[in-house]
């Protein structure tokens, strides 16, 4: 064994417990299990875990060639494994040797299709450290051979990993540290070693995930199923995910399938957040946003919003030793660039989205069962984000009703929605509704209680805009009809630097109004003050 | 030939199991209503243990409260991977007459599922027997164990009945070699010698496990035998005096 991989596993990068038993999982990836079965036994005096599964099994031979001799390194292949449909994951024979730092005691008991014998071999695992690191001599390990009440035709694979180290049983059974969710760190042990199991091992997606589970499904793909402790597990898509775009790329010599999602929230656990990459089906790392923000050297505020998926489905790809980065080449270099481009776009699109559906809240503020029409843009997707997700303002947005359609247009095109408009709606009638089924949404623009209202000075004034000629004077800017007050849009106050659209249109009704109405000098510098105050 | 593990489980979980765990689940645990948090021991097998999830959906347990049983190595190995704590590898009636120590701690159980047949038994002269030994051990144990909040428990037998005739009068012998001070022993007079047909059997059985719990200050709550073809399950409730 080269003394380098000696060198990678001495130097602790097989520090996490749950990379460990993902080597383990791998091995039975490769050796065409469809179903591995881990049960974690922490409560007994002597805490062991035990990884089954049901590939093809080893002889004694195998397990001489494959299992114990450490860092035989097998060529890496794209080629798609006739009997399991599958493309090799191991490369470096070290994935048994990851499991040697968490207990003193290893069993394997193997079965091998078309035989008969169990084959057990027991390792004590301290054998091979001198204090924290590797010490890698030919030992000598025992075997026995049983009858096998298994058919024939079926293989097994049991690991046993007895006598687990203290700090790894306390780790696993670690209760609540902090608020859950938010990091895997404050994750319960169980949960925090679940999590990382689904991030890596070769499983499926879940069951509801139908989108998920059509796209990703391509040759070579063939994931096993994977329970722990009886509980089937899936891959962790954060609740609420929904997809901004998938696709296919190739980048020099290797061909990737993506799909990036946002549950329209920060995405939890922290980790999470990012872009899995995926080689043979196995996460490399923990999601990474590729460094944009440090490369680009921009604040993209709604990155941690970002997560998904790539898989690289063609190619050779030069995975680094310790399995969780990829090597720095020319189409890799490529791949990053363009998810890169990716993060930067998304950002921006639901940046957008943000700032539109902030403008759509607000109109629909002063609707009396506003309620039920979020509820139902969200589930036809025509409001992305919740109401709580984003910080309003305190003072209303400026927008008219009659803008409402072109904000919603783009939207609506997306999600294959016709957009309506009723500028003389019945009252009676909601004033947006949507026909999920028809596909149309129709926005009744002329209804009462779409239509803004600005109260100044102890008056309500229904307010829409108009355009006319103006002269300098403010009075120029608006006309009072009774209720109504009408803008002028083309006067060159509504351009003003430094005050908001809305702030603007109130003070220039409030001058109106107070000239109109206040007769005297210390009149109107009263209500001239009285103005101020409610503006600012 | 033994019949098949999921058809005689299958029916007899639906029949008497879980029905008779809950009623007396119940009456043994009044106040939880939501789960009896009953601790349980099953001898179950590793590719049919479908009575765990039964009996955990049946409110009667919690999974971190049951305790599986399996005689050999490798099954035991197969019920852990699938998250299960599993006892000593070893056939249930010779730890428990012969080496108790070993698993003495686990006890008391609320639940004790004794299903021999799970077990791959061979038919062979005495098996029946040392069966029903074993339960009288595992009174012993359950009595003799620190007292819980439940003072009485649930006992599950099942069994297959055999052409091998039974030794009644070894049979009582053995019983009563298990001495409790106070406790005159079961009359042997009051026993045929040999049983030899499954009537007979069941009847002796029944006889001998209606006995047992007085031996032991416990109070019979139900004793109910169910047949199905040649395997007898009877399902036996008692509570402390």
């Amino acid at each position: 064994m080269a003394r380098e991989v000696i060198g990678h596993l001495s130097f602790g990068i097989y520090k996490n417990f749950a990379r460990a038993i993902r080597e383990l999982v791998s091995n039975a990836y490769d050796a065409g299990a469809t179903e591995v079965k881990i049960g974690l036994d922490l409560r007994s005096k002597t805490p062991k875990v035990i990884v089954r599964d049901d590939g093809k099994g080893m002889s004694i031979n195998d397990m001489r060639k494959k299992l114990f001799r450490i860092g035989t390194v097998t060529p890496p292949t794209d080629e798609i494994d006739e009997e399991t449909g599958r493309k090799k994951i191991g490369q470096f024979g070290i994935g048994f040797l990851s499991t040697f730092p968490y207990c003193d005691l290893l069993t394997v008991a193997t079965k091998k299709r078309g035989e008969d014998t169990i084959v057990e071999v027991n390792v004590e695992t301290g054998r091979f450290f001198k204090g924290d690191t590797f010490d890698i001599t030919e030992q000598k390990v025992a075997y026995k051979k049983y009858r096998s009440d298994l058919p024939t035709e079926k293989g097994e694979t049991i690991v046993t990993l007895e006598k687990i180290k203290p700090h790894i049983v306390n780790e696993l059974k670690r209760e609540h540290a902090g608020r859950p969710d938010t990091s895997i760190d404050r994750f319960e042990g169980f949960n925090k070693f679940k999590w990382s199991i689904c991030q890596f091992a070769p499983i499926q997606y879940p069951p509801n995930q139908k989108d998920l589970l059509d796209f990703f499904t391509y040759e070579g793909r063939n994931p096993l199923r994977l329970w722990l402790d009886g509980k089937e597990l899936f891959r962790n898509i954060p609740l609420g995910a929904e997809i901004l775009e998938k696709g296919e790329e190739k980048f020099g010599d290797i061909r990737v399938k993506y799909v990036t999602m946002s549950p329209m929230r920060p995405v939890q656990p922290q980790e999470a957040r990012g872009l899995q990459v995926r080689v043979r089906d196995v996460g490399i790392g923990l999601p990474t946003d590729f460094d944009v923000v440090k490369l680009k050297g921009r604040v993209l505020g709604k990155l941690n919003h970002i997560c998904g998926e790539i898989h690289i489905i063609e190619g050779l790809v030069p995975i680094m030793i310790d399995r969780d980065s990829l090597s720095y080449t020319e189409s890799v270099a490529k791949m990053q660039d363009f998810f890169r481009d990716r993060l930067t776009k998304l950002n921006g699109k639901l940046e957008n989205w943000a700032s539109e559906d902030k403008q759509i809240y607000s109109v629909l503020e002063n609707v009396s069962d506003s309620k039920k029409i979020v509820s139902r843009l969200q589930s036809a997707g025509l409001i992305r984000y919740k109401k709580e997700r984003l910080r309003l303002p305190k003072k209303k947005i400026a927008l008219l009703s009659e803008r409402l359609p072109q904000v919603m247009q783009e939207r609506a095109q997306e999600r294959g929605f016709e957009i309506k408009v009723e500028e003389k709606p019945s009252i009676r009638l909601p004033p947006i509704e949507v026909l999920s089924r028809e596909r149309v949404l129709i926005i009744r623009t002329g209804h009462p209680s779409l239509k803004e209202r600005i109260t100044i000075l102890g008056k309500s004034f229904d307010v829409s805009s108009d355009e006319w000629g103006y002269t300098d004077s403010v009075r120029s800017a608006c006309k009072i009809e009774g209720h109504k007050a009408v803008f002028n849009t083309a006067h060159p106050i509504f351009d003003l630097k430094g005050l908001d659209e809305e702030t603007t249109r109130r003070l220039v009704l409030g001058i109106n109004l107070m000239m109109d109405e206040q007769q005297g000098k210390k009149a109107i510098l009263t209500a001239f003050y009285q103005l101020l105050k409610e503006l600012f | 030939m033994l019949q098949s593990p999921k058809a005689y489980k299958k029916r007899l979980i639906g029949k008497l199991w879980l029905p008779k765990a809950q009623h007396y689940g119940n009456i043994l645990r009044p106040r939880l209503r939501k789960n009896k948090r009953l601790k349980i021991l099953s001898l179950t097998s590793d590719d049919n243990y479908v009575e765990i999830p039964r009996l955990i959906e049946g409110g009667l347990a919690y999974k971190q409260d049951v305790f599986l049983w399996t005689y050999d190595h490798f099954k035991k190995m197969r019920l852990q991977s699938e998250g299960f704590q599993v006892l000593t590898p070893a056939r249930y009636e010779d730890t428990v007459t012969k080496s108790s120590g070993v698993i003495a701690e686990h006890f008391p159980f609320g639940i004790l599922n004794l299903d021999f047949i799970s077990q791959d038994p061979k038919m062979s002269q005495g098996r029946m027997e040392l069966e029903i030994e074993s339960i009288e051990a595992t009174f012993k144990l359950q009595a003799k164990s620190p007292a819980d909040s439940l003072q009485g428990f649930i006992l599950i037998y099942t069994t297959m009945v055999d052409e091998n005739s039974v030794d009644v009068k070894n049979l009582i012998s053995k019983l009563n070699s298990y001495h409790v001070d106070g406790w005159p022993g079961l009359a042997i007079s009051s026993y045929p010698s040999l049983a030899a047909t499954l009537n007979e059997k069941t009847g002796i059985i029944n006889k001998v496990l209606k006995a047992i719990p007085s031996k032991y200050d416990y109070t019979l709550l139900g004793c109910h035998p169910v047949t199905v073809d040649n395997i007898l399950s009877v399902v036996l409730a008692v509570k402390q005096i």
